[in-house]
């Protein structure tokens, strides 16, 4: 687990790098499964026989143009052929609509980088939109699941309007795709929202001047199961009296705070670890 | 902390005598501080001065089926009388009834209570506090003493019928509103794609400046949303077993009780 701080610019190749160097060189179940992909576009995957439930998912990041990256999850890879190895509809490739691709927007500003074995979040700080890929945690085995449920909740194509996508956490337009690759009865391309979504009764502020954070669980909308809780994530949707890149320090874990540029303010704390 | 199943006789007294005095002053912070506060009424305190707790509870048992609560800043036992600032009565639904019996989870600051009849919850009492300095009983609880009983624990603070209030918050301010965090959302999912249920106590703020003051110890509130639930339903978790309570309103506002 890592967190990182950094800087690039915006042109074509910038986030597989960003991947490359924080996540495949430093944890061992991601690499690199197919390198023989057009310019600045790779596959990788994050696969752990070790874990329970067994953790095996293909990102296909196509990152040939500024700005942005786009990012496909799937169950398999033929990287022979460097397709879809075999269409089961375990996959996200879109969010509210087919036309709602997931993006995660690169823009120059700045980014921070949180890394695991088993997800990573990347904050852009121009648009401050944070993008979480991979699995979910459990705080036991008592609610752990059979079955793996990667998740993305990134951006699509409105990526540039500043709509926090770890803020919103559900499929909206062209500005959040949060889908499971596997909803919680084997179901593909499931919506997952967050427990509590759309309430805006959530205060955070405590009578010691202090902030109580908890991460967010997370449902399958289909079944209105819960899949797991983000990991060190903790979604405010809106009316917190934060400020980007504002941290508060909670049993000495630091939590950063993330708030979109899109007038919905759409708010998250993200523990750096 | 413990908990029990109390059977509770119906008429004017018994609850103090099955409820108060049977099983939360056993608790070594709960005492009977005036046993002659009126007819069938007595005044109850917590004092644990070491954590900054200290209140007082009057309840006047004097009528079948139910007790009204206050609660107090100070008492004058010799007066039988309260002394400083309080919040209750019946003008503000401060009842509690006990029908078919009651869950009883009484810890060192808090009583928290689940009933069978009508499938009530109250809490009387501190929450696990944010800022422990601060002395912020709350009373939540109540219902509509006619009909409908909405569970005020899977409610939130509405005087007419599901009191949430604190004798004071942490400034001080006396007869504050409560609300749980996230209050009238329904989208408050516990079941796991295990089988297995999720329940956290849910933070509680104060209605004025939206401060939080502290978890409702034992207390999960999920408003209207059911997942199948079903009255004193028990659910058995990792850290224990949860009593499911919705009221008997025709709209159900369920809470989830930690027996413990």
């Amino acid at each position: 687990m890592a967190w990182t701080s950094d800087t690039h610019d915006a042109s074509a190749g910038k986030f597989i790098d960003v991947l490359d160097t924080l996540l495949v060189a430093v944890h061992g179940p991601w690499s690199v499964y197919d390198a023989g992909m057009p310019a600045n576009e790779k596959v990788y995957r994050c696969y752990d026989a070790a874990a329970d439930p067994v953790v095996d998912f293909y990102l296909h990041v196509k990152d040939n143009q500024a700005d942005y990256a786009e990012v496909l999850m799937y169950d398999s890879w033929d990287n022979v052929g460097h397709s879809y190895a075999h269409d089961t509809n375990l996959k996200v490739i879109y969010g509210a609509a087919e036309a709602n691709v997931p993006y995660i927007c690169k823009k120059s500003g700045g980014y921070y980088f949180s890394s695991h074995d088993h997800r990573f979040i990347y904050i852009d700080k121009t648009e401050w939109e944070a993008n979480y890929v991979g699995m979910l945690e459990y705080p036991s085995a008592f609610q752990r699941p059979k079955i793996q449920h990667p998740v993305m909740i990134v951006s699509s194509t409105g990526y540039a309007t500043g709509y926090n996508p770890l803020g919103h956490a559900y499929n909206f337009s062209i500005y959040v795709v949060s889908r499971a690759m596997m909803g919680a009865i084997g179901n593909g391309m499931a919506e997952v929202r967050q427990w509590g979504w759309s309430a805006t009764y959530r205060y955070w502020v405590c009578a010691d001047g202090g902030v109580h954070l908890r991460p967010t669980w997370m449902y399958c909308s289909p079944t209105l199961l819960l899949l797991g809780r983000l990991r060190n994530v903790a979604i405010g949707y809106t009316n917190d009296p934060f400020n980007n890149d504002d941290t508060v320090t909670i049993n000495g874990d630091v939590w950063r705070y993330v708030e979109g540029t899109d007038a919905g303010r759409y708010s998250c704390f993200i523990k750096q670890e | 902390m413990a908990y029990e199943f109390a059977r509770i006789g119906l008429a004017a007294g018994d609850r103090l005598a099955d409820l108060w005095d049977a099983i939360v002053v056993s608790n070594a912070k709960w005492s009977v501080y005036d046993a002659a506060a009126g007819t069938n009424a007595k005044t109850y305190r917590c004092n644990d001065i070491a954590n900054n707790v200290d209140f007082y509870v009057y309840v006047d048992d004097n009528q079948a089926d139910y007790s009204i609560l206050e609660l107090w800043e100070g008492w004058d036992a010799g007066g039988h009388a309260g002394v400083g600032d309080s919040i209750g009565g019946t003008a503000d639904k401060y009842w509690v009834r006990t029908a078919g019996g009651v869950h009883v989870c009484v810890s060192d600051h808090r009583v928290l209570l689940g009933t069978s009849a009508e499938a009530m919850g109250y809490y009387i009492g501190q929450p696990i506090r944010f800022d422990t300095t601060k002395n912020m009983p709350f009373y939540i609880g109540g219902g509509d003493n006619e009909s409908n009983f909405y569970n005020s624990l899977g409610h939130y603070h509405f005087i007419s019928s599901t009191p949430w209030q604190t004798l004071w918050d942490h400034l001080g301010n006396v007869g504050v509103s409560l609300m749980p965090w996230g209050r009238t959302t329904g989208y408050k999912y516990a079941r796991t794609c295990r089988g297995t249920y999720v329940f956290e106590d849910t933070v509680v703020y104060e209605d004025t400046n939206k401060i939080c003051l502290g978890y409702l110890d034992g207390v999960c509130h999920l408003y209207s949303l059911s997942q199948g639930f079903k009255n004193g339903e028990v659910i058995t978790c990792e850290d224990g077993d949860w009593l499911m309570l919705g009221g008997t309103y025709s709209t159900k506002y369920w809470a989830a009780l930690r027996l413990q």
